[in-house]
């Protein structure tokens, strides 16, 4: 087994924990999905696009396309467009690293220029990769603590639990 | 390119950030790293201790298949001064570890006991993956309380921490 397969298996565990989160969301209305929270982003709706947009914009970067703009989370059917938005970054996740290969882990990737701290840095995307990982625990631990306080506590999103399921299935 | 690289890079990031979190709650009163704030573990303290509990109960089931105490006995430390040396002593723990790790190692199947003697099977490098991860997510809610009380501890992303690293900022 390679550094690309656990990779594999995280981009794998971050789609089962997103969908989690998402079918989750299906509990609260959509008052309470835009509803003030003191989470990082404001409400679960911002955050859910925080997250969705992240992928996509590094997913786009990844492939040298041209950043499409940020989710919208649509009047009246938020969860909903957003589930529709989720669905085509998780398959463009899937396939771009299931196209990758161990060589291509190294390659020297551009970190943006928005941000004072990263601009003029070259990260090998490994290392990119897992940011986006890590970045989506963070974002929906948050997520998950905001439903909580909503009266809608989510199921464990621990990896090894993921991995059981998967076990099982 | 080693899956071992990764795991151990996860586990930098892993320790830098339990730091930065610990730097933060020590500019909080008694009261207030006690105080309940609806994260998993209650309070500051009590996520910073079940964080600190899993690193160790689970490098010793990685190290000799059990844990010698009950997860619920380690996590019950509440005193930052207490959370900070068993940290400490965890991350020496892990880097020692990691640092002896083979990819043979962490493909192979450990069997290991629960806290209630409960056998289980897994691949190593899912449960390493597992603390890891385990790790991120509850700094993130024990981020939340830190905020709620005035003491943001800033952007904890794994880019800031290898950007750091590179720049010679970080050990």
């Amino acid at each position: 087994m390679s550094k690309l397969d656990l990779l594999r298996a995280m981009f794998e565990y971050n789609e089962w924990a997103n969908d989690v989160i998402l079918d989750a969301c299906g509990s609260i209305s959509e008052e309470e999905l835009r509803g003030k929270q003191t989470i990082s982003h404001d409400s679960i709706s911002t955050l859910l696009v925080h997250t969705l947009a992240t992928q996509i914009y590094w997913l786009g970067r990844w492939r040298d396309e041209l950043f499409a703009g940020m989710p919208v989370a649509e009047q009246g059917r938020a969860l909903e467009s957003l589930r529709e938005a989720f669905a085509p970054s998780h398959a463009g996740l899937r396939k771009f690293v299931g196209g990758l290969t161990d060589e291509g882990l190294a390659k020297p990737t551009a970190m943006p220029e928005f941000s004072e701290r990263m601009k003029g840095v070259d990260l090998p995307l490994w290392q990119v990769m897992l940011q986006i990982i890590e970045h989506g625990i963070h974002h929906r631990a948050e997520i998950q603590s905001a439903l909580t306080g909503l009266g809608h506590p989510v199921q464990d999103l621990d990896y090894i639990i993921y991995e059981a399921d998967r076990a099982r299935a | 390119m080693s899956k071992l690289e990764l795991v151990r890079a996860l586990y930098d990031y892993n320790e830098y950030a339990n730091n930065r979190v610990l730097e933060t709650a020590a500019k909080l009163g008694v009261d207030e790293l006690q105080r309940k704030q609806g994260a998993s573990f209650e309070s500051v303290a009590g996520n910073l201790a079940h964080i600190m509990a899993a690193q160790v109960v689970w490098l010793e089931r990685w190290r000799r298949q059990k844990n010698r105490r009950p997860l619920a006995e380690v996590q019950s430390v509440r005193d930052l001064g207490l959370l900070r040396e068993a940290f400490d002593a965890s991350h020496a723990d892990l880097r020692d570890f990691l640092g002896n790790l083979t990819d043979d190692r962490l493909d192979a199947v450990l069997a290991y006991t629960d806290s209630a003697g409960t056998p289980y099977e897994r691949v190593l490098w899912q449960l390493i993956l597992h603390v890891g991860n385990h790790g991120s997510y509850h700094r993130a809610e024990t981020a939340m309380a830190l905020t709620a009380l005035g003491h943001n501890p800033g952007d904890l992303d794994y880019s800031y921490f290898e950007i750091s690293r590179d720049a010679g900022h970080v050990r």
